[in-house]
């Protein structure tokens, strides 16, 4: 790779400053506040810890008999809901009666209201006040009471959250409409509804020094290749991250080429894609605040698979999946092909062609390359115009984009229309295979500077060149291109086979529990069922 | 010092870099800066030394032009000449005074005006195979005339003549692959020594103010000098005789009745073999599969005797085209058949004797011609109206 080189000196810079970072830390790192027995003491430090924020809330409040005891309620306006607040907790605990009238030792009374007083289920005990604060922070309330040195964590999160809706960025004519949210807890059990099954497991981890976020991890165990996971982990334990604010995040530090143009880290929106994938022995990285779920291996073909393929009868499905094999070939070669063609291997062209090609370039001032790249500029103006802006402005930018990039381009002798209907179809092309999409429009670029210079040649070169990078790619440990190769189980690769004969599970991917289905069972005609259900039904 | 290992990256990365730069580049032509030439035609010139040479080019309609619809004819076209000892030189004048370049890729057709085909074309076509733009796909045709007029013809079907003297010999391809002599065809029946190559004549006609060009036979060649024409008669016969034909139609006309028939199959069987007396005899078995194409007359025969009588016609037209045919190659002692290689194939001892002396021994050839035909389609109705029924 060329850019191995870099990447070592950048691991090298990474392990020096974390050496110098640990030597730092060591001293002085903060050492865990302990709840004091004074429960002002507490209250205070809380404040001066975070800074007076006006989202704290601390809501004293005296319970047992005759109201002898103080204690208080330490949240944060918004993330809590305050019906729990108030069923769990508060009206429990100030309608509890001691049994026997008897008074709890002071180190007791956690424990008590712990075990008989409140109406929780997730209820956790803590010593220190940091996580207290951490707790707070993340949507629980800390129940702390005078006298004591520990308080009870309580959870009562809710905050303001998105429905599940159908996803933006991968709809389907068929098939389940529901997409992730934003919430980390409403995405694993979206995802542990679609498989329901003893083996899924779900590790939490906090990720970004900063932003504190959650990161749930989902495989399959027994079916799961530990050694992903393991390296999943890995990376993810060696990030060095302040924040967190989208998967892309975790993506871009734990990918295997992060200068590669091919992502290697794959994505979706829709819970079924995940499920998929974990079923197939991926790893899922479910991460708090977006509704992108990473998921790993990604392996090249995983791009040109979309959900509805398995929806869809196999035949039509391998027909479309072909389609965007060639469309994909289409957006990344379809310029270079054309500036090739016209500016170096005319003999190529069948004569009539030629002749109209010729009739268009007539009059026009640019080279075709110069001409080719001005159109694809335009579009991809275009194409970020309309993302960016909102709905009914965006089509605004189409109607201009379409009439003065496709008519008035040509009919100015700008550009001629064999140029427009090029790049058109490329663009059009490249939207057949969503995932690829960054890929497509990076060598796209290279794959006509290539063939300006050097035309058909030049295509070849890159094209080799391509297949090198994509052949030395790996993800995760598995060959990117994996899926093509004769020894793997080929029913899901070029065409979707029947799910039926799908008896394995990718190789590679899946580790243990391979075999999906242990017969090759084609569906069986209505007489087969009826010998088997009523074997009587041969006397008749 | 750099350490080895650099060094050899260094030599590597270099190598590719100069595989990249020496290659490619070079033949970077856009297509403005090209004139597609569709036609060229060599001409006798007045100066013996020299030859007349022009070059149609397919003039490129911009935009605005296209629009306005009543274009001269003139525009579509652009015709250079000049007058050269050899073609490359010719080329390299015509590149000199024109805007740019010519790009031969796209030739469509090399006419040679009759009066030098009859002096000999093997020297003026030496370029066309050497050089790498020019194709050997081009399609070889003789004017009668000049080949100019050809190329300078304003037609009514197509703008440009020379795309329309190729359009219209792929149509007819389809009769017979005989009609299409590309270069690549005509070297190789050059070298084939004893073979007399033919090649498709086309005529130029002046009809109103537009002309018309047709093709009105074979011109025959006597190694490279054209020597006579077949008429599009004796051309059947010869394309019959050589065994390939696609789609052709044969007419008789008896005085009971005309009858079109159409070749489905046509296969030619060529039975060479030494006579007694030493010369050749050659015995062509001809197994053809006709279906009827259009009848009318014979209302005096009867639906049974139709068609034994049918068959009968069609296989003496058949053997009296491929002999009147022959004769006329007989009489101009060129061997358009490529009878001298089959007698080579088969009796290659023999043929060394043979070989100087072929032009006699072929007027001598003995032709038997055995013609099988039959007809088991009769299209979609089986008499003609107003046929007896019997």
């Amino acid at each position: 790779m060329f850019f191995e080189f870099f990447v070592r000196k950048i691991k090298f810079l990474n392990h020096y400053r974390n050496y110098q970072q640990n030597n730092t830390e060591n001293t002085i790192k903060e050492r865990p506040i302990k709840i004091k027995k004074q429960l002002r003491e507490n209250l205070d430090s809380l404040k001066t810890i975070l800074g007076n924020s006006s989202d704290l809330k601390i809501h004293p409040f005296r319970f047992g008999a005759n109201s002898s005891i103080a204690g208080v309620l330490v949240f944060i306006d918004g993330l809590v809901d305050n019906a729990t607040l108030t069923n769990a907790i508060l009206r429990p605990v100030q309608s509890w009666q001691f049994k026997d009238n008897s008074f709890p030792l002071e180190d007791e009374l956690i424990s008590v209201l712990e075990q008989e007083a409140l109406c929780a289920g997730d209820v956790e005990i803590v010593k220190s006040l940091s996580d207290v604060i951490s707790n707070c922070l993340s949507g629980n309330t800390a129940l702390l009471v005078d006298g004591c040195v520990s308080g009870l964590i309580v959870n009562t999160k809710g905050w303001d959250k998105r429905n599940v809706t159908e996803p933006n960025s991968e709809t389907v004519v068929r098939g389940p409409r529901e997409g992730f949210t934003e919430n980390l807890r409403t995405n694993t059990a979206l995802i542990r509804r679609k498989i329901s099954n003893k083996q899924l497991r779900v590790e939490n981890m906090i990720l970004g020094q900063k932003t504190r976020t959650n990161v749930c991890l989902m495989y399959l165990s027994g079916v799961v290749n530990m050694k992903v996971v393991e390296a999943v982990k890995y990376r993810i334990k060696h990030m060095d991250v302040d924040s967190i604010l989208e998967s892309g995040y975790i993506e871009e530090y734990i990918e295997d080429a992060p200068f590669s143009p091919f992502g290697t880290v794959g994505y979706s929106e829709k819970p079924d894609v995940v499920a998929a994938r974990i079923l197939e022995g991926r790893t899922a990285i479910v991460v708090d605040g977006t509704p992108f779920v990473l998921t790993a291996p990604m392996l090249f073909i995983e791009s040109f698979q979309t959900a509805e393929d398995y929806y869809m009868r196999p035949l039509y499905a391998s027909i479309t999946r072909i389609l965007r094999f060639i469309a994909y070939f289409i957006t990344v070669f379809g310029p270079s092909i054309y500036i090739a063609l016209t500016a170096f291997h005319q003999e190529l062209l069948p004569t009539t062609l030629l002749f109209t090609i010729a009739n268009a370039r007539e009059g026009t001032p640019f080279p075709v390359f110069i001409e080719a790249m001005i159109m694809i500029f335009a579009f991809e103006i275009l194409r970020e115009g309309g993302i960016r802006l909102p709905r009914p402005v965006g089509q605004a930018v189409s109607i201009v984009g379409a009439l003065i990039m496709g008519d008035a381009a040509v009919s100015a002798g700008l550009v001629g229309a064999p140029v427009v209907i090029t790049v058109a179809i490329t663009a059009v092309a490249g939207f057949l295979v969503p995932m690829q999409n960054e890929s497509g429009s990076i060598l796209r670029v290279v794959m006509m500077v290539l063939a300006s210079f050097l035309g058909w040649y030049g295509i070849s070169m890159g094209f080799l060149a391509l297949l090198i990078h994509l052949g030395s790619l790996t993800s995760f440990g598995v060959p990117y291109f994996d899926g093509f190769a004769w020894t793997r189980n080929l029913q899901d690769s070029v065409v979707r086979m029947p799910l039926w004969t799908m008896v394995k599970r990718p190789k590679d991917i899946a580790q243990g529990d391979t075999t999906r289905t242990h017969f090759f069972i084609p569906p069986l005609r209505p007489y087969e069922t009826q010998d088997e259900d009523d074997p009587e039904g041969e006397r008749q | 010092m750099i350490p080895r290992r650099f060094r050899l990256l260094a030599v590597f990365l270099l190598s590719l870099l100069l595989m990249i730069f020496l290659s490619g580049c070079w033949d970077e032509h856009e297509l403005h800066t090209l004139f597609i030439v569709t036609g060229v035609a060599l001409d006798e010139s007045d100066d013996p030394e020299k030859m007349d040479i022009t070059v149609q080019i397919a003039k490129s309609q911009s935009k605005s032009s296209r629009s306005g619809d009543t274009e001269p004819q003139e525009n579509y076209i652009i015709l250079l000449k000049n007058k050269s000892g050899t073609m490359m030189e010719g080329l390299m004048e015509f590149n000199r005074d024109s805007s740019r370049t010519l790009m031969l890729n796209h030739n469509q057709v090399l006419l040679f005006g009759s009066s030098l085909a009859k002096q000999g074309i093997k020297d003026h076509i030496d370029l066309f195979m050497r050089d790498q733009d020019s194709r050997m796909e081009v399609l070889m045709i003789v004017v009668d005339g000049r080949g100019e007029e050809a190329l300078a013809a304003k037609l009514s079907q197509d703008r440009i003549s020379g795309m329309f003297i190729s359009r219209v010999i792929r149509t007819m391809s389809s009769v017979s692959s005989y009609y299409q002599v590309r270069m690549l065809d005509f070297v190789s029946r050059l070298l084939e020594e004893t073979t007399s190559p033919v090649v498709p004549i086309v005529t130029v006609t002046k009809k109103g103010k537009m002309e018309e060009i047709k093709i009105t036979g074979m011109a025959v060649f006597k190694g490279d000098k054209m020597i006579d024409r077949l008429s599009n008669d004796e051309t059947l016969g010869y394309i019959w005789a050589m065994g390939d034909v696609k789609h052709c139609n044969v007419v008789t006309s008896t005085e009971v009745g005309k009858a079109v028939f159409q070749i489905i199959k046509l296969d030619c069987k060529r039975d060479v073999k030494i006579r007694q007396d030493g010369g050749i005899g050659v015995k062509l078995s001809v197994n053809t599969t006709l279906s009827v194409g259009e009848i009318s007359g014979f209302s005096e025969t009867t639906s049974e005797e139709l068609m034994p009588y049918l068959v009968k016609i069609a296989q003496e037209e058949i053997k009296r085209k491929i002999m009147n045919s022959f004769e006329t190659a007989r009489r101009l002692n060129a061997d358009i058949y490529g009878f001298g290689t089959s007698v080579y194939r088969k009796y290659p001892k023999e043929w060394k004797s043979m070989k100087d002396s072929w032009d006699e021994i072929f007027s001598d050839i003995e032709l038997n011609v055995q013609v099988k035909a039959h007809i088991p389609v009769t299209g979609q109705i089986t008499q003609p109206l107003g046929m007896k029924e019997e």
